[in-house]
């Protein structure tokens, strides 16, 4: 048997974001052999620089359709969509992470490697069109973020929530699998063009064996996204984890599993929308029932940012529902959105928190207006982005959302899109409570002496700046973005 | 063919349920060891005499052995008790009954078929199996494997950091 490995397509250019960012995180661990411990800011620095020579690589993907390796992975304008907000999520956390890691006596040069292999998966996530890369991308970030969610492994908090995430996210790492052998059985293929041409027959959406394959896959992928009742472990693993790690793995993490979720149902399996819909749709309504009704009740800011979070994922979901490129383009720009004001909001939280996790708790954000306003008024942007007040960009990731649904819902002429967009905009105004609660409890006369504890420091100013301008501009500016998101929502195989 | 199938379809379910119905760690860790290898003689069935040496030097052998050695080391008398029992029991047999549903609709179903691939036992004969498997994964499953090296350094760099008594 002559093998030609030529034959499969090695084209080195659709995954070089992924290459550099694995390089830089194996540069970075020699690196980290000859630094003094004192001067390890410069890991921080070639980690920056990798993560930027990504973004620069994923540029000329843009617009590209081209399939390499055997059909495995994809350079298009869908993964060169995600590879910049992965890259711009990681660069932001790796510029505040220093700061936190010194203050916790974290700063260990495996952090650094950590955070760029849990990028370098959730690239390659965004980017597989096979069920071997689509597991592996999930692999490879889950495996990082377990360490990463131990990483103050002298804490029994850190500890459990570690613990905890490994356990459950091997558990659905098991259906995930089991849902892919099934696939598998059904279909004979492993990539996912190979599924799209048996998911097109007309005998598909009668295969058991194909459907209950599609069910366990996405309770793998639900489970990574944190949607309910597939939730259970992220309260528990965000309130534990430290803070930063927590902010890093609350957007990527999030965004990295609905790409996979847009490629799989959307490009794959639109013809099966009929056998879908309703499990899909009822993920998203568990999602937001929960999510907001529970993060009603929370008094720990990690918690009620995690039930926010699972929200969220409902929200995303919807424009996954229509199955169209259209719906998933406003899925597109609601992960965007989401990505940049819950960054904010957890780098707000790591701000105020450096000296210790108790102060995440409510109480301890009293009259925080009037000891450290810059804080403040960035956490009080993102508050009102989050709860979809405009002019920000909130407003219009959900705005965008629900008129996918009424579109998909006039063009198909069925009711059956009326019950998510009603549970959503119900659940809307529920959130409201539980973000300008925050805003009120900042506000609210300090019972203490008025003291500045400690300055923001320039980088998690900029930082902050940075999210808290651009949650603004792109709700000023939202056309932008979404003719990004439609154009890379065209996604082919 | 039937009938061995029958037989270790029989074995893997007995010692499946060992895993879970026993209350000492150490006759789990056996059970899965007994199923592991029941798994290793399934793919010895279907040809697959390379994955059938693999499963047992690779599953049976060192993974287990290392699970094994663990319960060892910590207390094997020791039992597993279930401090509320009730609420589980509940989740448990809801999912369960849900899952059997599943399965049981899915052996009713006639659209069983699968898609043959291209690896018949003839093409297995006349090429070798480990022939066939290494060209494989090195062809159209080379980035995969490749994916599957970083996976390994990350797991490494994350243990040693975890498990390291102190650093730097």
């Amino acid at each position: 048997m002559i093998v030609n490995v030529n034959a499969i397509g090695i084209d080195y250019t659709t995954i070089l974001p992924e290459l550099v960012v694995t390089g830089t995180a194996i540069l970075v661990l020699i690196l980290d052999l000859f630094i003094p411990a004192d001067r390890r800011r410069i890991l921080a620095l070639v980690a920056i620089l990798g993560l930027l020579g990504a973004l620069v690589a994923s540029i000329p993907l843009w617009g590209h359709n081209k399939f390499a390796f055997g059909d495995t992975v994809v350079g298009d304008s869908f993964a060169a969509f995600f590879n910049v907000i992965l890259a711009l999520t990681s660069i932001l956390t790796v510029l505040i992470s220093p700061r936190f890691l010194r203050a916790r006596q974290l700063d260990y040069g495996e952090y650094y490697v950590l955070i760029l292999a849990a990028t370098a998966g959730m690239m390659l996530l965004a980017a597989a069109t096979s069920l071997m890369t689509i597991f592996l991308g999930i692999e490879l970030l889950s495996l990082a973020l377990y360490v990463l969610s131990g990483f103050a492994r002298t804490q029994l908090r850190s500890q459990e929530s570690a613990l905890k995430y490994l356990l459950l996210g091997g558990f659905a790492t098991g259906f995930l699998l089991y849902g892919m052998a099934l696939i598998y059985g059904a279909t004979g293929a492993t990539t996912l063009r190979g599924l799209a041409l048996v998911a097109g027959s007309p005998t598909a959406g009668g295969n058991a064996l194909l459907l209950l394959g599609i069910g366990f896959l996405s309770v793998g992928l639900a489970f990574k996204a944190s949607a309910a009742p597939f939730h259970m472990w992220t309260p528990d693993v965000y309130e534990g984890a430290p803070t930063i790690v927590t902010t890093f793995m609350s957007v990527a993490t999030k965004a990295a599993a609905f790409a996979a979720v847009g490629r799989v149902f959307v490009a794959v399996f639109p013809a099966l929308q009929y056998r879908w819909y309703v499990p899909l749709a009822l993920i998203a309504v568990f999602s937001l029932f929960i999510g907001n009704l529970v993060a009603i009740v929370q008094d720990n800011l990690k918690r009620m940012l995690a039930y926010s979070g699972i929200a969220h994922a409902g929200f995303i979901l919807l424009g996954v529902l229509p199955g169209t490129p259209d719906g998933l383009a406003s899925t597109l720009f609601y992960i965007a959105a989401y990505a940049v004001m819950n960054f904010g909001a957890f780098a707000v939280v790591t701000s105020v928190g450096a000296r210790g996790e108790e102060t995440a708790n409510i109480n301890y954000w009293r009259g925080l207006f009037y000891r450290r306003p810059f804080l403040a008024t960035t956490m009080t942007i993102f508050m009102l982005s989050l709860a979809g007040i405009p002019p920000t960009v909130g407003f219009f990731a959900k705005l965008f959302v629900f008129r996918s649904l009424v579109v998909a819902a006039q063009t198909a002429n069925s009711g059956q899109f009326w019950a998510p967009l009603i549970v959503a905009i119900v659940m809307t105004v529920v959130s409201f409570y539980y973000y300008l609660r925050v805003v009120v409890v900042m506000l609210m006369t300090p019972e203490g002496e008025v003291t500045e504890r400690e300055p923001v420091g320039a980088s998690m100013g900029t930082v902050l700046a940075i999210s808290a301008a651009a949650t603004v501009i792109l709700g000023l500016f939202p056309g932008v973005i979404f003719d990004w998101a439609s154009t890379a929502a065209g996604v082919h195989l | 063919m039937v009938v061995a199938f029958a037989i270790l379809a029989a074995w893997e379910l007995v010692t499946a349920i060992g895993v879970m119905a026993s209350r000492r760690p150490i006759y789990n860790a056996l059970s899965l060891v007994a199923n592991m290898l029941g798994l290793a003689v399934l793919f010895l069935l279907l040809n697959a005499q390379f994955l059938f040496a693999a499963q047992i030097i690779v599953y049976a052998g060192a993974v287990m052995v290392l699970f094994v050695f663990i319960i060892a080391l910590l207390n094997p008398q020791m039992d597993i008790t279930l401090s509320r029992p009730s609420m589980e029991w509940a989740y448990g047999l809801i999912f369960g009954v849900v899952f059997a549903g599943l399965i049981l609709a899915l052996v009713y179903n006639r659209d069983l078929t699968g898609i043959p691939g291209p690896f018949t036992p003839e093409v297995i004969d006349a090429f070798g199996n480990v022939q066939i498997l290494g060209a494989v994964l090195y062809s159209r499953f080379l980035l995969p494997v490749e994916v599957t090296s970083v996976l390994l350094l990350v797991a490494a760099v994350g243990a040693v950091y975890l498990a390291a008594r102190k650093i730097r």
